[in-house]
């Protein structure tokens, strides 16, 4: 019976693990998705100098937790969002508008999509 | 490359201690649990050892959640005559006072030729011989013929036997066990001279073991001996 609690203790671990790591990514992916959000806005003004400073915020807190994303995230998604902040790098000392403001909605849309895939809802379950 | 070395030896382990959390039971003996068990976790560790891109939680959690489920589930195994025919199903009897029981082939999907094979393999050529023969939940068919079928036992024709004890291995490859030579109730002395008696040495000794009633074996090194 002792491994019975073993196993019970094993899945309950998981189980908290699970709701952490969701919790955790959830509160991890905010702070970038809010200054990629204002950094679109500013780039849209052709407020060069508040988007750089929103841009390097996001890049700074996205590339903080780095490990733990990689540990339960799809290392080929990450590597398409660290092309994106590459890219955004680009498209910013050009200083084109359009391009910038697309660039940082497109990057928002990737990271909510990554944290989407994290929660635990029917969708994702089926 | 170094990447692909580290996840392997991290899964590769806890594997290893996935199997060894579910007990030792030869493959061949397995319940249907324990078999789907198997399959899955090996399979759900080779994904994440060859693919770089998948994360390392994703090989790790679903194989101790396997693991999790499987304890819970021998648990409850263990406790419920329920969830043990759920889970393992129950034996089921094939050949009765020697009749094939037809509707149970059936319903266990046991072809006739499966039937032959497995009898064959039990050194059973005619059905007829056998008072019952059992399918049991791990596969294995129990086959037990008439008693005037069976070969004596040393009881049955009343044949004096020696006792029998479980030898304990003393030296292996040239290492001594101390605690089985104490589990034998014997000291370093005891074994200098046996060696001695065999003018041999404790590097020389591939094996070498006692029993209860000081029954002695021993194997030296080397092909020539």
């Amino acid at each position: 019976m002792k491994r019975s609690w073993l196993g019970l203790g094993i899945l309950a671990a998981l189980l908290v693990l699970g709701f952490w790591v969701q919790h955790y990514s959830q509160s991890l992916h905010k702070p970038v998705v809010d200054a990629l959000k204002k950094a679109q806005t500013a780039a849209a003004e052709e407020d060069w100098e508040q988007t750089e400073k929103l841009v390097k915020q996001a890049e700074k807190h996205w590339h903080s937790a780095m490990n733990i994303r990689s540990a339960v995230c799809d290392h080929d998604y990450l590597e398409q969002i660290n092309e994106g902040f590459a890219s955004l790098k680009v498209w910013r000392h050009a200083k084109d508008p359009a391009a910038t403001a697309a660039l940082c909605a497109e990057l928002v849309s990737r990271i909510e999509a990554l944290e989407e895939a994290q929660k635990l809802s029917l969708r994702n379950v089926l | 490359m170094i990447l692909s070395y580290v996840r392997t030896i991290i899964l590769y382990l806890a594997l290893i201690i996935s199997v060894r959390l579910m007990g030792k039971r030869q493959v061949g003996q397995m319940e249907p649990s324990e078999f789907v068990v198997t399959m899955l976790v090996a399979n759900l560790a080779s994904i994440p050892m060859q693919d770089e891109g998948i994360p390392l939680f994703s090989g790790l959690v679903p194989i101790l959640t396997v693991l999790g489920v499987e304890l819970v589930l021998a648990g409850l195994t263990l406790k419920s005559i329920f969830v043990r025919r759920l889970l393992c199903g129950k034996p089921v009897i094939l050949i009765e006072n020697g009749n094939i029981l037809q509707s149970n082939l059936r319903k266990t999907r046991v072809t006739m030729d499966e039937l032959a094979g497995h009898l064959r393999e039990k050194d059973v050529l005619d059905i007829s011989s056998v008072q019952f023969a059992i399918l049991e939940t791990n596969g294995n068919l129990s086959v037990f013929p008439y008693p005037k079928e069976r070969p004596a036992t040393a009881a049955e024709a009343g044949i004096q036997t020696k006792k029998q004890y479980m030898p304990i291995t003393i030296i292996e490859d040239g290492y001594v066990s101390k605690e089985n030579l104490q589990e034998a109730g014997k000291d370093a002395a005891w074994l200098d001279r046996v060696l001695a008696q065999r003018k041999t040495s404790r590097k020389e000794t591939l094996l070498l073991t006692v029993d209860k009633s000081d029954h002695i074996m021993w194997i030296p090194r080397g092909d020539g001996a």
